[in-house]
């Protein structure tokens, strides 16, 4: 792999998907996958602080190269994170290896190319 | 003299392990599966998403469906580079079916036996099959 990526992995309550997406744009991202899923929040501490936590949730997965990780996660937290109503939180996983991401313009471009000269 | 029972680790050559998730066009899971399986993944686990990217293909097509399927597995490293040929031959066939699959790496789990499971021990390490075997000796 030519250039590292690292996968964004953001929770979000359920809905607010566009708040994590559009900030991640802003800061450089392409496009996402939103999974859906529950949240188990910890009913003591929602008695105590008087506070609902949505059970429902979204997560979005991101793929974004290293170099734009930070910035990503960043405009993530000011745009869905928990003082929104997306009350989201994001994170950065590592990755190793990946498929179907032209990584490189002149990769893409010897990539297609290629496949020219095959035809 | 009593012997001891050396931890599973040193008396055994460790693969390391990859969590795999592969990200395709709704209806294209089920044939992913089959390939992670063949390539030795103990479980795979389908889930259904939505893409977000704005994705002009579809736009001229007038259809608004991003829907995805999404692929999460744990495999041996060494596995990958296979899955990952027949991946990218896959995804270059035509926009419908292009794909994401990426590898994170494992950091650690718990128990030995969570290891053999998911790094498919059974068949990495034993590939007489003693089914086979049973079936030859009838022949």
């Amino acid at each position: 792999m030519n250039k590292p990526f690292v996968a964004i992995i953001s929770i979000v309550n359920r809905g607010y998907t566009d708040l994590v997406m559009e900030a991640a744009k802003q800061a450089g991202a392409r496009g996402g996958t939103v999974l859906t899923g529950r949240g188990s929040g910890n009913k003591e501490a929602e008695a105590f602080f008087g506070i609902t936590v949505t059970p429902e949730k979204e997560i979005v997965l991101i793929l974004v190269p290293k170099a734009i990780s930070d910035a990503v996660l960043s405009a993530i937290n000011e745009g869905a994170g928990m003082n929104t109503k997306g009350m989201g939180i994001a994170f950065a996983l590592p990755v190793s290896d990946l498929v179907g991401i032209a990584q490189d313009e002149d990769e893409a471009e010897k990539a297609k190319e290629v496949k020219g000269e095959a035809a | 003299m009593e012997k001891t029972k050396l931890p599973y680790d040193q008396s055994h050559r460790i693969a390391p392990l990859v969590f795999v998730l592969v990200v395709v066009s709704k209806g294209q899971g089920s044939s992913v599966e089959t390939l992670l399986k063949k390539a030795g993944a103990y479980g795979v686990y389908s889930l259904h998403a939505k893409g977000t990217a704005p994705n002009d293909f579809y736009a001229v097509l007038g259809s608004g469906s991003l829907d995805k399927d999404v692929e999460i597995s744990v495999i041996r490293e060494d596995a990958w580079p296979g899955i990952k040929g027949v991946l990218q031959d896959r995804f270059s066939v035509s926009p419908l079916s292009a794909g994401i699959a990426f590898t994170v790496p494992l950091d650690s789990l718990a128990g030995v036996s969570i290891y053999k499971m998911l790094s498919n021990t059974r068949r990495f390490e034993h590939p007489v099959d003693p089914k086979k075997k049973r079936r030859k000796s009838r022949e």
